[in-house]
């Protein structure tokens, strides 16, 4: 296998040397080698693909003998057996696809007086479906049982301290769901000599990670569970999308390639929104995060001015401006990469990296191009990693946004909150009113300094004063003796006042609030279109809590002062 | 007893450095190579030797020496396949000599850190020093790099 895979490098780079002088005899020659590495490629491929139905051949008598332990009633139907896999790949999804039917039965399927009361037929129907997808296999299993209760998913994942309650009641059902991936996890209620010791559905998804596939699971209470896999049809050479950033040249395996977008022109500049200095672009609609290659790589920045400018190609070539964004999926998010320029596909061979260089995590590997340079692999997980798209954890992605909410009434997704909007480093901000006490002007002339803060004398108590946005560095030199009034927005913690010093207070809306979490930078709790625009949502306690750090404790002893 | 040791020489910024050849498995001249961000300095890139994917070390980053100015370009020693596929960046190569290895005495105490890690002993030679390079510590930049 790795033979061929090495033949068929040789012949990409002899046909693009070939191609530059097409005078010879030897171009003719290397036209037919062309041809026969691609059959003998093929037929080598052929040989190793095996029916999908190799490995669900056992499963009727796996169901069979399940369904009459547990008492229950459950026909198994199987679509799509003639798929083919690689026989590496087949291997290794046999254990994990054998867990999940047996999960479906135990746990999917209802008992037939469950499913006569529930108005459902007798027999449970468990579906298995196999189908190729743009260079993937798709596989399927789904069961029209009751569903997953998301509610005790919750419930367990707290119960083994793998979940706050407060994180829990915030978290998606889809994000609920994939907490049964979660080492350690069972839902069964006692543990059988068929499921509930908690290690399934996190080998099974490790297992499928390893060969490059990727587990969904899907679930409608009542209704019954869809569990997704999809995997790559072979492992030794993957098709990729080859682009240049900086002159240096990267391959981006197709599997976690889901668009181009080129943006052009007057479009390349304006078309790129930014949340709190953090570029996204809205694509359809929704807000997607951009990720920069140079800038993740530590390349050059990008010659031309302005936070992300024109490609170098086309500045020479005088053309038009424009970007190129990359859009990836990572887990289940998606990001756009931007790069330099997107150059053409080719079938590379994976080959691993250095000890010295391999702990690198944006790399999969290395692979030899046509015309003989080496190329690196960009692991899509693992830049979104670097560019915090993604938590470093599975499952945790919410928690840095929610450690940092303390405010009295956190901020919900989909809540209408009555909101003061405020202009930010012209940016548009937002502060939930409820965390505003009052809205204050103060006059330049009255603020004071002490120690490191400056203050200002409100209601007969000292109120310390914290700027946001850039302001904040004009805060640390001399204070503009001018007749300028401040904008003070009063926040409580606790008995103690703070205040917040903005550029300009905008309006009071209420607005139907859907946080998108766009960056994990520290300061914002998220974004939301507000009004047709982005808004970011600025997190006031954790601001506070930096700017400020004692005066959470200050306030907590003097609570305890006054009981005491 | 004295046994003969066979070392491939090169130099780095004037330093001559030897190599058991066991440790060699060719030598070549300048070739085209991939940047990798991210990896350390000492890493210059990637290399493919007749569709082998090798990582050069610059041997100059690693003893902390000034860059090689840029009309200088580097030749390449190969390591023997069980150091994985590293190859080392010098300036220049030397012979092969044959030396007794009874000529060899430890490292000087007082030698900079920056090579005293790297090298395994210094063969005196006719009004020049020879530095025996360990390959093991050569090309394991995870060993604490010396500023």
């Amino acid at each position: 296998m790795n033979l061929v895979g090495e033949l068929v490098l040789t012949r990409n780079q002899i046909v693009q040397h070939t191609a530059s002088d097409p005078s010879s005899t030897l171009a003719a020659t290397s036209q037919r080698l062309n041809l026969i590495t691609s059959d003998l490629q093929e037929g080598v491929m052929k040989t190793r693909m095996q029916p999908i139905r190799n490995v669900w051949s056992k499963f009727p008598r796996v169901v069979r003998d399940l369904t009459a332990a547990c008492g229950k009633r459950a026909t198994l139907v199987m679509e799509g057996e003639d798929t083919e896999l690689d026989r590496t790949i087949l291997e290794a999804i046999k254990d994990p696809l054998t867990h999940m039917v047996r999960n479906s039965v135990d746990h999917g399927i209802e008992s037939v007086e469950e499913r006569v009361a529930a108005g459902k037929p007798a027999e449970g129907t468990l579906k298995l479906r196999a189908y190729h997808e743009g260079g993937q296999v798709n596989l399927e299993l789904i069961d029209d049982g009751h569903g997953i209760n998301v509610d005790r998913v919750k419930e367990k994942a707290i119960e083994r301290g793998l979940l706050t309650r407060d994180k829990a009641g915030r978290m998606s059902e889809r994000e609920a769901l994939q907490l049964i991936f979660l080492p350690g996890f069972s839902t069964a209620a006692k543990v059988t000599n068929v499921s509930g010791r908690g290690v399934g559905m996190d080998v099974v998804r490790t297992n499928i990670e390893k060969i490059g596939g990727t587990v969904d699971i899907q679930s409608a209470k009542g209704e019954g569970t869809t569990l997704r896999i999809k995997i790559p049809l072979t492992l030794a050479i993957i098709p990729t999308l080859l682009v240049t950033v900086d002159g240096c040249r990267f391959a981006i395996p197709q599997v976690s390639l889901i668009e181009l977008v080129r943006l052009e022109g007057e479009r390349a500049r304006d078309a790129i929104e930014e949340v709190h200095g953090t570029p996204v672009y809205r694509l359809r609609g929704e807000l997607l995060p951009l990720v920069d290659l140079r800038g993740e790589l530590g390349l050059r920045p990008r010659p031309a001015a302005g936070p992300i400018a024109t490609s170098e190609a086309d500045e020479t070539t005088g053309a038009e401006l424009s970007l190129n964004i990359v859009v990836l999926q990572a887990d289940d998010r998606q990001y756009g990469l931007i790069v330099d320029s997107v150059n053409d596909t080719e079938e590379i061979v994976v080959k691993p990296l250095s000890q010295q260089i391999r702990d690198i995590p944006v790399y999969a590997g290395a692979t030899i191009l046509g015309d003989g340079r080496v190329a690196l692999i960009l692991d899509s997980i693992g830049i979104a990693k670097r560019a915090h798209v993604l938590d470093d954890q599975h499952g945790h992605k919410q928690a840095r946004a929610e450690a940092a909410v303390e405010a009295p009434a956190p901020l919900r997704t989909g809540d209408i909150e009555t909101l003061l909007l405020l202009d930010l480093d012209e940016n548009r901000a937002a502060i939930p009113l409820s965390s505003v006490a009052r809205l204050e002007e103060i006059p330049v002339a009255e603020v004071e300094q002490s120690g490191d803060f400056l203050v200002t004398q409100y209601r007969d108590r000292i109120m310390p004063l914290v700027w946001l946005g850039r302001a904040k560095s004009r805060a640390g030199q001399r204070l503009p003796d001018s007749d300028e009034r401040l904008q003070v927005i009063v926040h409580a913690s606790g008995d103690q006042c703070v205040g917040l010093v903005v550029d300009r207070i905008h309006d009071i809306v209420d607005a139907s609030v859907v946080i998108e979490r766009t960056t994990n930078r520290a300061d914002t709790l998220g974004s939301a279109v507000v009004q047709g625009r982005v808004t970011d949502l600025l997190d006031i306690a954790g601001i506070v809590h930096r700017a400020i750090p004692g005066l959470a404790r200050q306030a907590a002893s003097r609570a305890e002062g006054a009981r005491s | 007893m004295s046994r003969p040791a066979q070392l491939c020489t090169f130099t780095v910024a004037d330093t001559l450095l030897g190599l058991e050849v066991e440790h060699v498995q060719e030598v070549l001249r300048f070739h085209e190579m991939a940047r990798v961000p991210l990896a350390s300095d000492t890493i210059e890139g990637l290399i493919n030797l007749r569709g082998q994917i090798v990582t050069a070390i610059d041997m100059r980053r690693r003893f902390s020496l000034p860059p090689r100015q840029e009309d200088q370009r580097p030749m390449n020693v190969v390591l023997s396949p069980s150091h994985g596929s590293v190859s080392l960046l010098v300036d220049d190569i030397g012979d092969v000599l044959d030396l007794d290895d009874q000529a060899m005495e430890s490292p000087p105490a007082t030698l900079d850190p920056a090579y005293h890690d790297l090298i395994r002993g210094v063969y005196k030679l006719d009004g020049r020093l020879l530095l025996m390079l360990d390959p093991t510590k050569a090309i394991d930049l995870a060993a604490p790099e010396t500023a």
